[in-house]
């Protein structure tokens, strides 16, 4: 079974880096150069994709702490915490990546838009989830954290529908924003490949982080067997 | 913090590094106009497209290298609780 699953596991790592390069491969030498903003707007294919990511990750953290304070099951405190820690890994990218795109086109690295702000709220929401896993001892850390996953996805539709519900400088959204929004087809199928990487990226991150958390606390529990006389 | 832990959190320094290293080349050779106020007048300059490219492999290859530090450190506890298991016995 070991054995298996660490074949399965190495078999995506070998995947994964392979899709890694042929989305790099597409982004800088397939897709288009956009005519308005010249080669940054390619930072786009991580952008988008890295904010999908997150979004994803805090909703799984979502769900597995609903189930966690319902069945009291250690396991998906394990999922909401890997999956936690991979969004803010993900929104951090993206909050990096927005003002490295925003300097030269809008002609300013950060602005105080709904959609900006709304996202550093959320990044700060899981940092707050994740000092809290830091800091307090056993069972208290993850019901209180299951608590903190659960309000903290409220955030997420806001974030999401902030360039929709207010005027903001953020760009509104290419794919179903409505009248003329839309992408050229060779960007949009850049765009679905980097979409579908990030996520496969996503599943491998949270795979391997949730069986070392297992493995984790079965080799203290034997070390623990081990002390007691 | 165990040894495989902060060997997983390196790979993701260098990630981090590359976006600044990414921030840095990007905007190098803008002019600070915006292309959304109007494009006609204020042209930006390309931005340096294998920089830009180098950055985002640098990136790619930190979030490979925290996956394969993960990876490995899974395999190594797995021999330590096969240890374990057999001491039991």
């Amino acid at each position: 079974m070991n054995r298996n699953r660490a074949l399965i596991d190495s078999i995506l790592l070998i995947l994964l880096g392979a899709l890694m390069v042929a989305d790099l491969f597409l982004i800088f030498r397939f897709a288009p150069v956009e005519r308005t903003m010249g080669p940054i707007q390619k930072i786009f294919y991580f952008h988008v994709p890295s904010a999908w990511v997150a979004f994803l990750a805090f909703f799984v953290t979502f769900l597995a702490s609903v189930t966690y304070l319902v069945t009291k099951r250690e396991s998906h405190d394990c999922v909401a915490s890997s999956s936690a820690a991979v969004g803010m890994l993900f929104c951090t990218i993206v909050l990096v990546t927005g003002p490295i795109w925003g300097k030269p086109v809008w002609g300013i690295w950060w602005t105080w838009d709904p959609r900006l702000t709304s996202t550093l709220v959320l990044w700060f929401i899981y940092v707050a989830y994740l000092l809290i896993r830091s800091y307090l001892p056993g069972a208290r850390r993850a019901t209180l954290s299951a608590v903190v996953g659960i309000f903290g996805f409220l955030n997420v539709p806001l974030v999401y529908m902030s360039i929709r519900w207010w005027r903001t400088q953020h760009p509104q959204p290419v794919l179903a924003g409505g009248e003329g929004s839309g992408l050229d087809p060779r960007m949009k199928l850049v765009f679905f490949f980097s979409l579908f990487v990030f996520t496969l990226l996503y599943y491998v991150i949270v795979r391997l982080r949730v069986r070392l958390g297992s493995l984790e606390a079965r080799a203290s529990r034997l070390l623990e067997e081990r002390r007691l006389p | 913090m165990t040894g495989w832990k902060r060997r997983a959190y390196a790979p993701l320094a260098l990630a981090a590094m590359a976006l600044a290293l990414t921030a840095v080349t990007a905007v190098a050779g803008h002019d600070t106009g915006s292309a959304a106020a109007g494009y006609a007048g204020a042209r930006p300059v390309p931005a340096n497209t294998s920089y830009l490219l180098g950055a985002f492999l640098f990136v790619w290859a930190g979030l490979w290298a925290y996956l394969a530090a993960l990876h490995k450190g899974q395999r190594r506890l797995e021999r330590m609780i096969g240890r374990l298991e057999e001491k039991e016995k």
